[in-house]
């Protein structure tokens, strides 16, 4: 492993990132960050990550599981609270927090859906507020509460709006569902009217393919009554 | 996306010293403030913006609002847009500024 990350260190100098032209995206390939692209530009944490899907960082840091550095240039010491828990980072300061939260950390339940905010399959909570991560750099975020949708319940311990949209169906491919649900989290501390036009206001920030919107505004209604 | 030195200012003046060592601050300005960054990010993602030094002032003391004596408002530059949005006497006395932020941009970017 240590070979193979001095042989991707070699390639991956400045020189060679900065000489690069913009990737056209290929067709299907919605968000024009392809794959290839990601471990050509990346640092090399995130390249490591995306090869080899266990996380490289210490859970649970404490003397003897030091912060995981590979010595590759360019990157920079990053701090994150996410989900109740500390993690001892080291990424490229162009990660974006949606790509150290699913490529760096491996909580994959954030979604990349368009990668430039229009579609609200990233959202996330950052001191409660809810945010496109795919457009905020995760260097902003040291000392900040960020919460995921892995952080909001557990299959034995659901948050409200997760039993409310598992109980009125409130999606159908699951894309766009943990985003939504992030969303209408935050959209109850937020100052919403009450008819359902107000809900499809608010929340017409996440984008669902497959329509389930009725239900998705049904699921959300049913909690904010309850409340 | 060009990489780019992160630098966190201590106060406001560090923050427009560092940048006025820019050339300039139209597009393609090799220095940038960073606030929530859902416009400089994305425009970087797309190597139409790619600063090589980055500001970020989002801890900076900034993100007030305020009367001021000829009646009007001074507002921070880091003030969400939300906030600026909900604020109360920007609801009342400048309703259509509330409902511009409002439909400007969706919830999670602002």
């Amino acid at each position: 492993m240590v070979d193979d990350l001095s042989r991707l260190e070699l390639t991956l100098s400045e020189a060679t990132i900065s000489d690069q032209k913009p990737k056209k995206p290929k067709s299907g390939d919605v968000s024009g960050f392809s794959r290839r692209s990601f471990l050509t530009t990346a640092g090399t944490v995130g390249v490591v990550a995306a090869l080899d899907a266990r996380p490289l960082v210490a859970e649970n840091p404490s003397a003897d599981q030091p912060e995981i550095d590979d010595h590759s240039t360019g990157t920079v010491s990053l701090p994150l609270r996410i989900n109740g828990k500390e993690y001892r980072l080291r990424v490229d300061p162009r990660t974006t927090l949606l790509d150290c939260l699913r490529e760096t950390v491996a909580l994959t339940g954030t979604k990349k859906g368009c990668d430039h905010g229009q579609c609200g399959a990233c959202t996330v909570h950052v001191n409660g507020r809810r945010v496109n991560s795919c457009l905020s750099l995760a260097l902003l975020h040291d000392g900040e509460d960020i919460t995921t949708i892995e952080g909001l319940g557990t299959p034995e311990n659901l948050h409200p709006m997760q039993a409310a949209f598992v109980a009125f169906d409130a999606y159908q491919c699951g894309y766009c569902t943990s985003g939504q649900i992030m969303s209408a989290v935050a959209l109850l501390n937020e100052p919403c009217g009450p008819e359902d036009a107000d809900v499809k206001e608010l929340m017409s920030g996440n984008i669902c393919r497959c329509g389930a919107y009725p239900n998705i505004v049904a699921a959300i209604q049913q909690v904010r009554n309850k409340a | 996306m060009r990489t780019f030195e992160f630098i966190r200012p201590n106060d406001p003046a560090e923050a427009v010293a560092i940048a006025a060592q820019a050339e300039t601050a139209q597009q393609g300005a090799n220095i940038r403030f960073l606030a929530g960054g859902t416009t400089l990010l994305d425009l970087m993602k797309l190597n139409v913006e790619t600063p090589v030094r980055i500001i970020d002032i989002n801890r900076l003391p900034l993100d007030t609002i305020e009367s001021t004596p000829e009646g009007g408002l001074k507002i921070g530059a880091t003030l969400r847009n939300s906030d600026l949005a909900y604020h109360a006497k920007v609801r009342s006395d400048y309703p259509v500024l509330s409902q511009a932020i409002l439909s400007g941009v969706s919830p999670g970017s602002r």
